[in-house]
């Protein structure tokens, strides 16, 4: 179903790199020896799949969250979350983060495919949102229009084979935003989202019928054969002794759509009580969510941690990137005829390539071999990569420095390392001042990319705030104000040095040469 | 002290040094003359290993230079051998002592103490003391050229080659440095210096070399060639410039 940060094509790409099921993957026993079962998610689904809680940030809420938790209770196990984008998960598991994916994860062909699906937990109906006064009542009617769907969902696979026009969205409230204002024509998206997203937006009408139900179940990898039969027998006496429905009626997800999941057959009385009870599923606006959490000073304390992180994140990358690309450079210009081909060959992939795809290979492609921490994998991801770019600012440095400066120095029997160490490395570093504030600055920016591999720094927890509040505006700026206040003392304090060394050394020597 | 033999130096198929053999005893301070591009330059680079020779030797202060010479022997040449370049070569991020002490500490591993020290009376010879913690770009032209001196020195070599010392600067400021090098020549060091500035000439030549498109022309007493110069290109280059 849902929201992909990610670009969906690196997904893709991903698919194709990553299908090397981990070997070393925990069976049901080591799960029960170890008293842990893990689950993948993204908080960025936001309410009602599992959140944090507004009233207390450290506690984690949600529907899924009390699926797994009385899962886990049935296996005799604690169930703990494991941050993830969404887009990641199924690689995310088969690189063995976690034991099994629980979030919004639609029965299909194509997963079932690559990965072990549970029973169902929930039922979903893809729900039409037109504009009032639109006369379009089913799919067939948008024949040639634009529909607004989000990346990598079944509504998105189910539009691609329709003569029209997709239009696609990483975020669940745009595809409504943009119907608002004329854009599109229609949205089809899950109900869930379609109610708190979509529905009760002034000028917007719900379809009341379902274009088509699906199943969101939970994935293991295919390895663990005898977790998913304890998973899907441990579903099954929740349905049976009604604790998956009470679940799902604590956060008015119950509707006439799960009547395949009420206690079994026999319960078929209690379900048509309920639909007329709660008639969600023809009125959705009932099913309204709980009051839109605002964005408080508990989120401002988040935002500032995600700083903190982006901050770490982006001096640890850059205390990588500049002395080993000085050492490329340094390398490329003076080494051997190997090593210069070595070091010049590393800048051009390195810089040729996206860094996206980097760590993705770093974190995923690298799994069966080396199994980096999230964090790690970050900073060397990104370290790695801009040392390509600085390699080439040191280069230009370096080259810019008069050569009568080295003669000077060979001429005082100064070694070729005495000489690179003593009088070109110095003097680059001032010529490259500029240039490399300015990369750390880019670098502050492009650290928002790891959240791709788990890593919640600024940008990713404006993303989670956003859907939670409701509003891009807020936590956008707040982000944005955080990002400024991170890199503009920094240029500041790159232009007090330049300043300064402006003020005393200049270029003396270098009239002729 | 200086022994030249059949020195070549080809650049692009053409030779810059077309054989040349000359030699200067210890003490002594030999002038270079002739006209730009001739090869007066390129000898003296060739001499501390800045150009590799095509063919040919050159012994300087006892150590063998040849085609295949490596890092090694210039090295070892390096440290016995001082060069002053036309445009100084300073380096900017260092203070004028931390210039002057930088191949001691490095090269010799001398400690920082003993070269400052050895720096400050360099300093003061060159009449700069007191400037130590002056950045180069602070300087004039003249006293860069003093410092550039001082630097070459500090390494307690037997052999100055000049490069043409004086010709980045303005005349008012020729003459501190012409004083300069007519003191070090007081203290009994080879000096082989290429420059065009007469007056330099007449004030620590004993002897002067005419070069010519890469071979020496006219060789001898600096007196005598001064007063009566033999060869056309010595006459030529001369004459005209006693009247300076």
């Amino acid at each position: 179903m849902r929201y992909t940060w990610a670009l969906s094509l690196w997904a893709l790409v991903l698919e194709c790199l990553l299908v090397s099921p981990d070997a070393s993957a925990r069976s049901l026993a080591q799960i029960k020896k170890q008293g842990t079962l893990t689950w993948g998610g993204d908080l960025q689904g936001g309410e009602p799949y599992v959140f944090e809680n507004p009233k207390n940030r450290k506690q984690l809420i949600g529907f899924e969250v009390e699926i797994a938790d009385e899962l886990g209770k049935r296996l005799g196990v604690v169930a703990k979350f494991s941050q993830h984008d969404w887009s990641t998960l199924v690689p995310s598991l088969e690189r063995g983060d976690f034991d099994v994916i629980l979030n919004g994860l639609e029965d299909t062909s194509d997963r079932r495919s690559r990965i072990a699906l549970s029973a169902p937990y929930f039922v979903y109906g893809l729900t039409i949102t037109i504009r009032n006064g639109d006369s379009y009542r089913s799919l067939e009617a948008l024949k040639g229009h634009k529909v607004g769907t989000m990346n990598q969902t079944v509504a998105h696979s189910l539009l691609k084979v329709m003569p029209l026009e997709a239009v696609l969205y990483e975020g669940q409230q745009e595809p409504y935003a943009d119907l608002s204002s004329g854009r599109t024509d229609a949205v089809l998206l899950d109900h869930i989202i379609a109610q708190r997203y979509g529905c009760n937006v002034k000028g917007l009408t719900c379809l009341s019928d379902d274009v088509t139900r699906g199943y969101y179940v939970m994935g293991v990898r295919k390895s663990d054969d005898t977790l998913l039969v304890a998973l899907n027998e441990a579903l099954k006496s929740m349905q049976s002794d009604g604790s998956l429905r009470a679940i799902l009626e604590r956060w008015r997800l119950w509707d006439p759509r799960q009547s395949p999941l009420s206690a079994a057959a026999d319960a078929s009385a209690d379900a048509s009580t309920d639909a007329s009870a709660d008639a969600s599923a023809d009125a959705p606006a009932l099913a309204a969510p709980p009051e839109v959490p605002r964005f408080d000073a508990e989120q401002i304390k988040m935002f500032l941690k995600g700083a903190g992180i982006t901050l770490a994140l982006s001096v640890l990358a850059f205390a990588i990137a500049s002395p080993f690309g000085m050492a490329l450079a340094l390398t490329r210009l003076y080494g051997g005829k190997i090593e210069k081909f070595l070091a010049g060959s590393y800048i051009e992939i390195f810089r040729g390539t996206p860094v996206l795809l980097q760590l993705y290979v770093l974190y995923y492609g690298l799994a069966p071999i080396i199994k980096l921490d999230a964090f790690v994998a970050a900073v060397l991801g990104l370290g790695l990569n801009y040392a390509a770019y600085e390699a080439e600012v040191h280069r230009g440095a370096l080259l810019s420095i008069p050569s009568g400066q080295s003669e000077a120095a060979a001429a005082l029997g100064l070694s070729r390392w005495q000489t690179i160490r003593h009088v070109l490395m110095p003097q680059a570093l001032r010529t490259a001042l500029p240039a490399v504030t300015n990369d750390f600055v880019a670098l502050l920016k492009d650290s928002s990319l790891v959240s791709v591999i788990t890593v919640v720094e600024l940008t990713k927890r404006m993303t989670i705030a956003a859907v939670e509040v409701r509003s891009w505006l807020i936590p956008g700026l707040a982000c944005a104000v955080l990002y400024f206040c991170l890199s503009y003392p920094l240029a500041a304090f790159a232009r007090y040095l330049e300043r300064r060394l402006e003020h005393d050394p200049a270029r003396s020597s270098g009239k002729g040469l | 002290m200086i022994q030249l033999d059949q020195v070549v130096k080809a650049f692009d198929g053409r030779n810059v040094l077309d054989g040349i053999s000359a030699s200067l005893d210890e003490g002594k301070i030999a002038c270079l003359i002739g006209p730009s591009g001739c090869g007066k330059t390129t000898l003296l680079r060739c001499m501390n290993g800045l150009e590799q020779l095509a063919s040919g030797s050159i012994r300087i202060s006892g150590c063998d230079i040849l085609p295949n010479s490596n890092r090694a022997t210039f090295s070892r040449v390096r440290q016995r051998v001082g060069f002053v370049f036309q445009e100084f070569h300073l380096f900017p991020h260092m203070t004028v002592l931390e210039n002057i002490v930088l191949a001691p500490v490095q090269v010799r591993r001398q400690t920082r103490a003993a070269s400052e020290k050895r720096a400050q009376e360099l300093l003061e010879m060159v009449g700069l003391g007191g400037r130590g913690d002056a950045r180069p770009s602070q300087l004039s032209g003249g006293q860069k050229q003093r410092v550039a001196i001082a630097r070459a020195l500090a390494l307690d070599v037997k052999v100055l080659l000049l490069d043409e010392p004086t010709s980045a600067l303005d005349p008012s400021m020729r003459q501190e440095v012409r004083n300069v090098l007519r003191d070090v020549a007081k203290e009994g060091l080879t000096m082989l210096c290429v420059t065009h500035d007469m007056p330099l000439v007449t004030t620590l030549a004993d002897e002067i070399w005419v070069f010519d498109a890469g071979n020496i022309v006219e060789r001898g007493d600096a007196k005598t060639i001064l007063n009566a110069p033999k060869s056309a290109v010595a006459r030529q280059y001369l004459q005209p410039s006693l009247a300076d």
